[in-house]
Formats: C-alpha cells, structure tokens, sequence
C-alpha cells in the first residue's frame, strides 16, 4: 500500500518536468537566430515504479508509476551531415578566394574597353605608322613619344597593381593563420571544458555547438580530418585524409606558422600538439582559402613563376623592348624603351625630353622613315614571346591569349565557386531542416508543457482537497 | 521534412541574390550596350573581340595611310605630265630648228623658247607636294633635287641631281609595303629620263643659239619622253593599286566591325525580354518572401 501523500509526489515530479521543458523551450527560442546553435529536446522519463516485494501480498494492482524525470537534455544534430558541409567548405574556401583575385585581376587589365592595353598598343603602332608615312614630321615623332608613354605608364600601374594585389594575398596569409591558431586554441579549450562537464554527467551542448561552429570555421581555411572519442574530446589533424599530423588533441593544441622563403615564395610550417616541429606542410593546403591564397601568392601573381599572369605580363613587356630597340637602332648606341621589364619600362628619357631627335629612318634622310615602318609592321610579325628563342606569337596575340587565359581561369573560378556554393547551401538547408529551431514547433511544445504543467497543478490541489476531506472531515 | 524559420530565411536570401545578380547584369547589359564586360563573361568572344579589334586599328591606319599619299601620287602624276608636255614641244621646236629653212636669228627665237621650256622643266622636277616636299628627290625630300647652275646671264649651264635613290615605303597592308615617290636618279632603259630631258634641252637651246660643239638632241629628247612615259605609268599603277587596296580594306572595315559587334554587343530586344522575366521573377520572390515570413503559429495562439 502507498502512502496517503504518495500522489502529491507524483504531480510535483510533473511540475518540475515540465517546468524543465518550458526553461529548455525559451532557450530554443532565445537562440532561434543564434550562428551554429542546435536546437534542444528534453529526453523525459518515467520514474522507476514503486512495488512492494513481499511474499504475502494480496493479489491488486501491478507497480505503481512515480512520475517523471528529465533523463537528458540533447542537443539535436547530424553528425554526418556536418562532416560533408566541412570537406564542401573547405573546397569552397579555395574556389572563392580564387574568384575573389582573379576578379580583381580582370578589372586590372580592364578588357574589353577604350583604355586597356590593347588599345594602347593599337594607338602606338598606328602612331608609328602615321610617322612612316611622314618621317620628318616633328608632330608625328612627338605622337609616336606620347603613345609609347602612355603604354608604358599603363604597363608600370598593372605591374604594380598585380604586385600590390601579390601583398595583399601575403598579407591575408598571415591574417589566416592568426585565425586557424586562434581556433585551435578555442577548440582545444572547449574540448578540456566538455570533458569536465560529461564528467559530472551532464551534456555539455552549448559548448559542443561553439565548437562545431569553430571547426566549421577552420574547414573553410583547411582541409581537415577528425574524429571525436567517447568523452566528446575531438582530435583533429590536418588534410583531407585521416593520418596527417594532429592539429588538435585532446586539450592540446598546435599552431601554424607561415614564413616567406628566399625567393618569395610562402610556406607554412606547423609545430603538432604535442609540441613537435612537423616543418613544412604547404602542400598538404589542397583546399581552403590559405591554400588558396597562397596559390594566388606563389603561382598566379609570381613574376617568376613561368607561364603565371605577373611572367606573361613581363614577357609582354620585355618582349615589347627587345623587338623595339632592335629595329630602333640595330647597333643599340639608342634606345627608344628603357627598362627590362612591365614595372620598368619607360620612353627614353632623351625622346621624352625632345621627341624631334627621334630616329624615323636609318639614313638619316628627311624622307626616311624605314625605322619608323618596321616598327609599326612589328605588330604583324611572329615574334620569341615566351623566352625560349623561338618565335612564337605576335605581341598582340601574346597579350590577346593572356587576358583570355585570365578570363577562362576567371570563369571556371566563378562555376566552381558557384557549385560549391550550391552545394554548401543545399547541405546547411539540411542542418537547418534537422538542428535548426522552428518557431511553430516550439509555440506547439510551449502550449503542450504548458498544459501538462496545469493538468499537473490541478492533480496537485485534487489530492490537496482529498486530503483535507481526510483530515479535516474524518473522525470530528 | 521539418521546415524552420532559419531555412526560409536562408533560402529566400540565396535566391533573392540569384535573383538580384541575374538583374544587375542584364542591367549591366542594357546600360552598356555589351555583352561582354570582362573577359570572363565570355573567354573566347574576348580572345575574338580583341584580334579583330586590333585588326580593324590597322585597317583604319591602313586607309589613313593610302589616303595619305593621294596628294603625292597626283601631284607626281601632274608633275610627269607637264615634263611629258614640255619635251613634247622642245621636240617639236628641235623639229623646226633643224629644217634647212631656217637660218640663225629663227633659231635663236627658238633657242629663246627652248630656254623658257627648260625653266619650266626643271621647276617642274623640283616640284614639291602639299606638304612641302620634293616630289622627286628620293628620300631627301627637304633638299632641291635638280639644282640648277647659271651662267653670268642666269641661263641654266647645267643641272645636277643632288637627291638619292632612297625610296618613300608606305605600308598599305599587313607586311605590303608600297613606295610612292619616283627618285630623280631613277633610270629607264640604262638612263634616268629626268636628267637626260634637261641635258637635251639645254643642248638643244645652246645648238639654236648657235654653239656648234652642241647638238639638237632630237634622239635623248624622244628618249626621256618615253622615259618619262615610263615612269608616269609606274605612278599610275601605283594608284590604282592604291585604289583597289583602299576599296578592299573599306569593305573590311565594314565586316570587321559587324563581326566585333557580333563579339562583343548585347542584342537589346533579347536583353530587355530576359530583364522583364528577371524582373517577374525578382519581384514574386520578394512578395512570396514578405507574406510566408510574417505569420508564425504565435499570431494565432492567444
């Protein structure tokens, strides 16, 4: 037999518990627009039964039930939905920050327009034609000095606009850097705060959706592998496959270092968490916006890095000079460019200074303008553009073919950086659909606990009542 | 599937750019007049656009160039003619002269008018074009090619040519080049027919005038005139060589700027079609947005 008070227990468990429930349902709401927050259940229970375990019991009813306990509060989310968002923002990490340069590097060169390279080129060529047709003339020699200027300045500020955008990339490098180690530290941290929660046997949730929100950060500028143990503790190690060296373990963590090499080039080195120096592991940057960048940094922008944007336009440039000044004057004593390359070239300052000592023709004669006519019939010639002695295009076409190669590499940039965005899209769709806090839900869960909170009141003045009757009213 | 506040947010942001750029660039598109606005909107139309581009500049130069020399090759035209004109009467005064019925003061009116044919001839050899220089002296047009030397009585004794052989180059056509003048030295047959009028001419005065060591000329005379028939044709072929070039490279002119517009400019009917239905679509999005965002169960829970 129960105790008279045995039911005013029972309802006080549903009081707490669903008291429980509505606390746990504010905070959904309070976090409803909250960066990585997963939205939280109440796991409740029943309460173990109450029976009497004696041999001369009567036969009555079975075990009686003694309310209800929260057994958890569980954070709701796919853990496998999170790894394929992270291995996705990684590969977007990388397309984007492409995309980003390769943008900026089209608006640089300015194509199709009146005032790109191409035209300047076309208004010097002409110009030394129109000198052909009049080799004495002071004004067509001064045209000829002003055109070739102009080309040249427009060489020098995207010479200098791609190397200014080569710092920026560098720049950023070490920016990213600062983050990633900045992250693993906070992961690390959270890794050693979640083991003492699990300890004491709670579920740390809101601590484990800080540290997804981290790792999903960290993937956007890695590539990353992990993996979590039965206390919750994450080890993370750097590549796409498991195996590489550990970044994160336990609440150790390590850090990377980017440093610039010799020729100009950047690395970046990693010291593990346990304290030891891996050395460098740039290549294993397959994706993400550091090995981005510093692909954009070594390769793209790179005047020495053969067949990258910054060495076409440099050929451009010397390619320019070389052919130039050797009809200009085949004995080299002038010279009409000055400069070995797009950030140096000039006119000659002898030409600037007084364009009349402008050579039109080799005899020297008012009506000579042999130079003049070579010059402009080099735009039509088959020239050594890439530096290996043979000729291979004409200047024009060299220049032609890199603003093409910059627009194809440009586009695919812009499809790719597309794609992953779909596809990052359609998966945190998904982490929304599953971890993400619905509002109706929640306003349908606050009226249900809501409701039970009552009816269990109500079950609690019904006894009250009962109980006075049996107090108040028996045996006066 | 379990829908949330956050995925209708979140959805109807991405689309609702989609949208947008589609209609920033077909904006973009209309106000421009282009289609293509950086290389990557289409690599290859690019890589298109600016060879023709370039190749239209040259063609441009190209025509500027012929045009250029029209003067020259007309006023060496004009010049040869008058030269022509001017042996052709020496010759026929050289006619008179040798008749046996002529005695010496006729000879020597005629040696008079020979005399003014020579002047005549050799302004017109030292002739310029309109831009001030010499039409015939090679590549020195600033020097006088045939100066004269005088006598104390300022008749012309003799005339050297002090041009060169040089040759004026104008480029009509990717690696064609065309020379346009005629030097004076320029010899027909193992001769240079300028040269060889004034010689006859100035012998032909000084045999009227009754020097004896000299003679009328009658065959240098008829030489140069066919000389300088020569050298008038050569002008001539020149010209129309010109002319056809020009013509050809008008009518380039014209295709290479209907294949660039080709290349590279938005059709404007096909353009505003798009920008309409990308206009539907923008503003449906929008109002889908603002009416499915509002309402949550909470308006209905009292």
């Amino acid at each position: 037999m129960t105790s008279t008070f045995f039911g005013l227990n029972t309802a006080l468990t549903g009081l707490q518990a669903q008291q429980m429930a509505l606390n746990v349902t504010a905070h959904n709401v309070a976090n409803a627009n909250t960066d990585g927050y997963s939205r939280q259940e109440v796991d409740m229970t029943a309460t173990y039964p109450y029976t009497v375990p004696t041999a001369n019991r009567g036969v009555g009813v079975g075990q009686i039930g003694t309310g209800v306990e929260v057994e958890n509060i569980s954070r709701v989310r796919d853990q496998f939905l999170d790894s394929q968002i992270r291995t996705q923002l990684s590969a977007q990490g990388s397309w984007q920050t492409t995309q980003d340069y390769l943008g900026q590097l089209e608006s640089v060169f300015n194509e199709p327009s009146d005032s790109g390279l191409s035209t300047l080129f076309g208004t010097m060529w002409n110009a030394w034609q129109d000198l052909s047709v009049s080799p004495d003339s002071t004004s067509a020699k001064a045209a000829v000095v002003q055109a070739g200027t102009g080309l040249a300045d427009q060489l020098n500020r995207d010479a200098s606009q791609l190397s200014t955008l080569r710092d920026q990339a560098g720049q950023e490098v070490g920016l990213n850097v600062n983050d990633v180690n900045s992250d693993l530290q906070q992961i690390a941290a959270l890794n050693n705060q979640i083991q003492k929660v699990q300890l004491v046997g709670d579920q740390p949730n809101d601590l484990m959706d800080k540290r997804d929100l981290l790792l999903d950060q960290l993937a956007t500028t890695l590539p990353i592998s992990y993996q979590q143990d039965a206390q919750g503790q994450l080890t993370i190690t750097l590549g796409s496959q498991s195996g590489g060296p550990t970044l994160v373990s336990g609440s150790s963590n390590g850090s990377l270092q980017s440093t610039t090499n010799a020729d100009g080039t950047l690395s970046v080195t990693m010291t593990d968490s346990s304290g030891t120096a891996v050395g460098d592991v740039t290549s294993s940057l397959t994706s993400g916006t550091l090995g981005g960048l510093i692909h954009v940094h070594d390769q793209a922008l790179n005047p020495s890095y053969t067949g990258s944007l910054a060495w076409q336009l440099n050929q451009l440039a010397s390619t320019l000079i070389t052919q130039v000044n050797k009809i200009y004057d085949s004995s080299g004593a002038t010279k009409f460019f000055d400069g070995t390359d797009a950030s140096g070239i000039s006119v000659d300052s002898g030409l600037v200074n007084d364009p009349t000592t402008l050579r039109s023709g080799s005899s020297g004669a008012a009506g000579d303008g042999s130079i003049a006519l070579a010059v402009a019939n080099l735009q039509t010639t088959v020239v050594d553009c890439n530096g290996d002695g043979q000729p291979d295009s004409t200047i024009g076409d060299w220049y032609n073919q890199m603003v093409t190669k910059l627009g194809s590499d440009s586009q695919q940039a812009q499809q790719m950086t597309t794609n992953q965005q779909a596809l990052v899209n359609q998966l945190t769709t998904s982490r929304q659909s599953s971890s993400g806090v619905s509002l109706d839900e929640e306003a349908t869960n606050m009226v249900r606990y809501q409701r039970a909170y009552e009816a269990s009141a109500r079950v609690m003045s019904a006894m009250d009542q009962m109980l006075e009757t049996l107090i108040n009213s028996v045996g006066t | 599937m379990r829908v949330t506040e956050g995925m209708m947010a979140g959805d109807f942001l991405n689309n609702l750019n989609a949208n947008g750029e589609q209609l920033i660039n077909l904006q973009n598109q209309l106000s421009t007049g282009k289609k293509l606005l950086k290389p990557s909107d289409d690599p290859l139309a690019l890589g298109r656009a600016l060879t023709l581009k370039a190749a239209s500049s040259r063609n441009d130069q190209y025509l500027r160039n012929i045009s250029s020399t029209t003067d020259w090759l007309a006023s060496t035209d004009t010049a040869l003619s008058q030269m022509e004109d001017v042996v052709t009467q020496a010759n026929n005064l050289a006619l008179q002269g040798t008749s046996d019925t002529m005695d010496a003061s006729g000879r020597a009116a005629l040696g008079q008018q020979v005399n003014s044919l020579l002047e005549g001839f050799v302004q017109e050899a030292n002739s310029t074009s309109g831009g001030g220089e010499y039409l015939f002296a090679g590549q020195q047009v600033t020097t006088t090619p045939f100066a004269a030397t005088r006598d104390s009585s300022g008749q012309i004794t003799s005339v050297t040519y002090s041009g060169d052989s040089g040759q004026i180059d104008v480029n009509i056509y990717d690696g064609t080049n065309v020379a346009i003048n005629v030097p004076g030295s320029q010899t027909i047959g193992g001769q240079a027919p300028i040269q060889t009028a004034v010689n006859a001419l100035i012998s032909l005065r000084n045999w009227l005038n009754g020097d004896t060591t000299a003679s009328p000329s009658t065959d240098q005379l008829s030489n140069s005139l066919d000389g300088l028939n020569t050298l008038r044709s050569i002008v001539g072929a020149t010209t129309q060589r010109l002319d056809n070039t020009q013509s050809v490279l008008t009518d380039q002119s014209t295709n290479l700027a209907s294949m660039l517009s080709e290349a590279q400019d938005a059709n404007v009917a096909e353009v505003m079609v798009k920008l309409t239905t990308a206009q539907n679509v923008y503003q449906a999005s929008l109002s889908a947005g603002a009416s499915i965002m509002q309402k949550s169960l909470l308006d209905y829970l009292s």
